[in-house]
């Protein structure tokens, strides 16, 4: 009877309007049977889903569903959707409720709704475009250069490697602000409280565990209806690691060429067979194949209805196959010295790669990160519970003896 | 008339090969004489046409065919001039039993034997005087969806009706109604209930006769013949009479926790109901609109019984007003907290299709209470599927009421009548403080009635446990324990408005099959067609009512000696008073005491040295025999020392042969009916249960003779039991082998 611990429930239309049109169009037939709950490979014993937060989207509860952590558990493998007697494809509707979480999450928060909405895409593609417009005016070679193509000609390596950082910088800022929400509406302490007070040991052993599994894409092993999405996706994710890993050598490289004179990391253009672009090679191919993959199976899905698809989903595999295959482009043009084709392909490159930087904190991009801190934070408080249980056993038997 | 025995002995279906036919048909011919003996191949086409011309060219009058069960033939398969019975010797002889064995045949011969007896015994059939004169006139209680429906279809069938309403004007509950949930594909909006263009129906029909604020002073008679009086004195006869009395809201009372009564905000869904077909669902208390309302469709109280009348009809009319929130305000809120939903049938696509209205929250849940709090209601609702307890706070609270029949309890208001006339007697003794017991239990029931009908045993139908008038609901709906007063709609059941249409056209059907099976002098239901009926040799009655007391029909009105009054219309043929009768003077032409007796005693019983015992089997025609016959076709087999006697009804049985068979030196006897109690099988409702009643007589009995309890056994069977009844059989010999022989066997 006790009012204090009550859920005060007051639904959120908007936000119900917001998932049965962006993926989770099936979110109301669900009536609660808790099939989803337990075909879940991946629900934890103690707080199963999806089918708490089928119900807790059913009625709007907005705020409930941006800091459940259990929402970043689910990759929307459908074991779940395959199962459901309703047709309520819980792993759709978890996918719809992702999106809102992350623009639930977004700071600014403006900048949530317009990459949520496809009325904005022009604003978004037209900002980067411009931009390096901006740049080639004031600092690059407008018109396309005679002779052997060479992209440092257009536009300055060190130049784009000043920008780069700028707004990386801005989208790690609106990460923080995104983690700290997230951490606070999971555990009750925003990051600031958390940190000093954390088992560092504990949250050591839990980042150690969340990453090398999900590098290993353990928990995706588990799903069964849509298994081929762990290939593609661990494909893509490798690949564009391998990516960041490569410009984070190839500035190195570069550095060290220009500033230091040091030649002996290679000279701009760097050969095939050199190992920094050779991983970039094989980074890029693993991320145009992986992210193609995606796009033909979520057509299939569409088709099929095992997969659902949103504007959302389809703007960041597109952005993502789009940098990879321009930036392939890019090199296999500069190879054959087509300037005309070649000086536009990297123009339209670095276009997408700054889009998915930009807006890496309000997009599909952001599960990347929110996720990790979830399953991180997940993992930490299941550490300790596990510390806790062996704690008083060990006690217990201390008393017994 | 000359009197012709013919017998046919059937050889096929496997019969000859079975028993010596030769046996039998000197078991005819030498023991009783009969004039024509044959053997025919089977009982179907030719073979049978030639025993039809037999009859014709030979004059037979009385026939015999040993061959399949009864059950085999059509009703009136042979013309009224001829006496007819027969020997089961296919499905409970040669199908059951091993072919050329001496017990087979002695079974087969006490067949044939019993046949003959009976048909000897048999009278022709002739239905009850009077019975081309009754009127055909169907009266219709109740002008709600369900009586309108029922007064309509008996008129455009040719019928004429009279239709009575209490209020002042027709349409009843589904007047008050703003929308109805959907009755046609694909099921998904709400649709008008159509309930004016049935009053103009109704209204302009001539031939029906419509009283309102009607109240029924009298209804005396039967069926073909109700004398009905209003008080306001007018006065018809009808034929038949449709009880679409409908129901009333139950009074939630005991949701005062939920703020029934206290809070202005919170309603009955009734009275939530009459808010939209106003057009404006507001606050009752400050008359602002109410943009979220929370619909309670759950317990939540300590009471057990406080939503005994809930059903589906109350989940789905809580989906179907959660949407008139949504229609009248784009953004409200409608919140649905259940703790059983129930939407059978199509109706599971009207819960999906209202499911996926954004504004339409469902959960199961208990609301533990509703409080006033800042201009708003504050709903606590605990056990909900969110996996947390919550606070709602709505502008309104509906209250989902369940659907309580307006229906009397004739009975009961008969222990009234009996227990006042006792207690005015002021006789002291236990008969008085019955009378009080009674009086002080039942009085609620006092003046309840509606029919008013002039019946002994109460002025309404009897009901059940929750107030529906009594009936087979399943087997037979639209029956009442009254022949010729058929109840539909929601006085028998929580219906829809469809349901209650359905319902007035099922019972609109049998009150005319009532009204034209009764002028042809036939018994309406369940023995449709039978024009034999229950004859009283009154000369030897003894007034001692049992049979207008046993009578699980109210047939018999009583004189003010007690003498029983008889009214064919109301029988049905189950012969449950001939069953009860001690002087036996109640017989059916072709079903009577004596005859059933003398059945008995055609058996030949074999000395105690013989070691082959008899049992007698009594089995109910409506369940027991058909699982005996179908034992037989699955060729399922069972002690050959057992004899079967078919019996319209167990209730039917009389003492008397109970006794006979125990002198006569029968070791046993089995009685096999159907399940009784409150989720009775029973075709006639108490039949089986009169003859539990009967057996504490029967035990005496076994007392007088100094005999085994365990001679006599009762068995409730269902006809699916035909696994099973073998099984009793052999079980019981089995006993008989244990306790030994009957010793009265040839005194």
């Amino acid at each position: 009877m006790a009012t204090e611990n009550r859920l005060k429930v007051e639904p959120d239309l908007d936000f119900i309007q917001d998932v049965l049109e962006n993926g989770g169009e099936s979110l109301k037939k669900c009536f609660q049977c808790g099939t989803c709950s337990v075909v879940c490979n991946l629900a934890p014993e103690n707080s199963p889903f999806p089918r708490k937060e089928m119900i807790w989207a059913q009625w709007g509860l907005a705020d409930k569903l941006t800091t459940d952590p259990n929402v970043w558990t689910c990759f929307q493998c459908g074991d779940c959707s395959a199962y459901c007697p309703r047709g309520a494809n819980p792993g759709d509707v978890l996918g719809a409720i992702r999106k809102k979480v992350i623009e639930g999450l977004a700071w600014p928060s403006f900048m949530g709704k317009a990459v949520a909405d496809p009325q904005y895409l022009p604003f978004l593609l037209g900002f980067p475009a411009l931009l390096i417009l901006f740049l080639l005016l004031v600092t690059g070679q407008w018109d396309t250069p005679d002779g052997p193509v060479v992209f440092g000609h257009m536009i300055s390596h060190i130049q784009m490697n000043v920008i780069f950082p700028t707004f990386s910088g801005l989208a790690a800022l609106a990460f923080l602000i995104g983690i700290d929400r997230l951490w606070k509406g999971a555990s009750g302490m925003s990051l600031l409280e958390f940190v000093p007070k954390m088992d560092r040991m504990r949250m050591y052993e839990a980042g150690k565990q969340t990453i090398t599994d999900i590098l290993a894409h353990r928990d995706f092993e588990k799903c069964e209806a849509n298994n081929w999405r762990r290939t593609a996706h661990l494909l893509v994710l490798w690949g564009f690691l391998g990516l960041l890993l490569t410009t984070a050598l190839a500035i190195v490289v570069l550095v060290a060429h220009e500033y230091a004179h040091i030649d002996a990391f290679g000279v701009y253009p760097l050969n095939w067979y050199h190992p920094v672009k050779l991983l970039g090679i094989v980074s890029g191919a693993a991320l145009v194949g992986g992210s193609w993959i995606m796009i033909q199976n979520r057509k299939e899905g569409e088709v099929s209805g095992d997969l659902k698809s949103s504007y959302f989903d389809n703007l960041f595999l597109y952005v993502i196959f789009g940098v990879g295959i321009t930036g392939l482009l890019s090199w296999i043009l500069r190879l054959t010295g087509w300037g005309v084709l070649a000086y536009p392909t990297y123009f339209v490159h670095l276009v997408l790669v700054f889009t998915l930087l930009i807006y890496s904190p309000y997009s599909k991009f952001a599960h990347f990160v929110y996720r990790t801190v979830a399953l991180i934070h997940k993992r930490y408080e299941e550490l300790g519970a596990e510390a806790a249980e062996a704690g008083e056993e060990a006690e217990a038997e201390a008393q017994a003896a | 008339m000359e009197n012709k025995l013919a017998v046919y002995i059937c050889t096929g279906y496997g019969i000859g090969e079975a028993i010596d036919v030769e046996a039998m048909k000197k078991v005819a011919s030498s023991e009783f004489k009969a004039d024509i003996v044959k053997e025919i191949g089977s009982c179907e086409d030719d073979d049978l046409k030639a025993i039809h011309k037999d009859i014709e060219s030979e004059g037979i009058t009385r026939l015999v065919i040993a061959g399949p069960t009864f059950r085999f033939y059509k009703r009136n398969e042979f013309p009224k001039t001829v006496l007819v019975d027969y020997a089961n010797i296919r499905e409970q002889v040669a199908w059951c039993q091993p072919a050329g064995e001496e017990d087979t045949q002695m079974m087969a011969e006490d067949y044939l034997r019993m046949a003959i007896t009976k048909v000897k015994k048999m009278d022709y059939v002739e239905p009850f005087p009077d019975h081309d004169k009754i009127n055909k006139d169907i009266m219709v209680v109740g002008g709600g969806m369900a009586g309108l429906t029922a007064a309509l279809e008996c008129a455009v069938t040719g019928y004429k009706v009279y239709l009575l309403e209490k209020e002042g004007q027709l349409g009843g509950m589904a007047a008050r109604l703003y929308k109805s949930i959907p009755h046609e594909a694909p099921y998904q909006d709400l649709e008008d209930t159509g309930i004016e263009a049935l009053i103009d129906a109704v209204s302009n029909n001539e031939n029906i006769t419509v009283y309102t604020g009607a109240v029924i002073k009298k209804i005396k008679g039967a069926p073909g013949m109700f004398d009905v009086t209003l008080e306001s004195g007018e006065n018809f006869i009808a034929g038949a009479i449709i009880q679409a009395t409908g129901w009333v809201p139950a009074d939630p009372d005991h949701l005062s926790h939920l703020g029934f009564k206290q809070i202005p905000d919170v309603v009955t869904s009734v009275k939530f109901e009459e808010m939209a077909k106003s057009g404006k669902i507001v606050r009752p208390s400050d008359g602002q609109p109410a943009a979220s309302v929370l619909f309670v469709q759950n317990e939540g109280s300590p009471e057990p019984d406080q939503f005994s009348y809930s059903s589906s009809i109350n989940s789905l009319n809580a989906l179907k007003q959660a949407l008139y929130v949504r229609e009248k305000n784009p953004n409200g809120k409608a919140y649905v907290v259940y703790d059983h939903f129930k939407a059978p049938g199509h109706n599971e696509l009207f819960y999906k299709s209202a499911q996926q209205d954004p504004g339409v929250f469902m959960t199961k849940g208990n609301v533990v209470s509703v409080e006033e709090s800042g201009g708003k209601l504050k709903a606590l609702v605990d056990d909900t599927l969110l996996g947390e307890d919550l606070e709602i706070s709505v502008d309104m609270v509906v209250l989902g009421v369940g659907m309580v029949p307006i229906a009397a309890d004739g009975e009961k208001i008969r222990i009234v009548i009996d227990a006042k006339a006792t207690i005015a007697k002021g006789e002291e003794g236990a008969q008085m403080d019955m009378a009080k017991k009674n009086l002080e239990e039942y009085k609620k029931h006092e003046g309840t009635a509606i029919l008013n009908l002039d019946y002994r045993q109460g002025p309404d139908l009897p009901s059940l446990t929750w107030g529906y008038p009594d009936s087979h609901f399943i087997c037979f709906p639209y029956e009442s324990r009254r022949t010729g007063i058929y109840p539909c709609g929601c006085v028998r059941s929580p219906m829809d408005l469809q349901g209650a249409q359905e319902d007035a056209m099922g019972a609109a059907l049998k009150a005319i099959q009532c009204v034209e099976v009764t002028s042809r002098g036939e018994a309406v239901h369940p023995r449709a067609g039978d024009q034999s009926y229950p004859e009283f040799f009154l000369q030897r009655c003894t007034q001692c009512k049992r049979c207008t007391e046993e009578c699980p029909f109210g047939v018999l009105n009583e004189d003010v000696k007690g003498t029983p009054l008889p009214n064919p219309t109301r029988c049905r043929r189950c012969g449950v008073c001939m069953g009860a009768c001690p002087e036996r003077i109640i017989s059916f032409k072709d079903y009577s005491v004596d005859m059933v007796a003398n059945m008995i005693k055609a058996v030949e019983v074999p000395d105690e040295y013989d070691e082959k015992p008899r049992v007698l089997l009594l089995a109910c025609e409506n369940d027991a025999y058909p699982a005996l016959d179908q034992a037989g076709v699955l060729g399922i087999s069972y002690s050959p020392f057992v004899r079967v006697i078919p019996v319209r009804c167990l209730g039917s049985v009389n003492i008397v042969w109970i006794n006979e068979a125990l002198s006569k030196g029968y070791d046993g006897i089995i009685l096999m009916g159907c399940k009784h109690g409150d989720d009775y099988q029973c075709h006639f409702v108490k039949g089986s249960e009169m003859m539990v009643a009967r057996s504490s007589n029967v035990r005496e009995k076994l007392q007088q003779m100094a005999l085994e309890d365990e001679r006599v056994a009762l068995h409730e069977i269902e006809i699916t039991d035909y696994e099973r009844v073998p099984q009793i059989i052999n079980e019981f010999m089995e006993t008989i082998e244990e306790i030994g022989m009957n010793p009265f066997k040839g005194m």
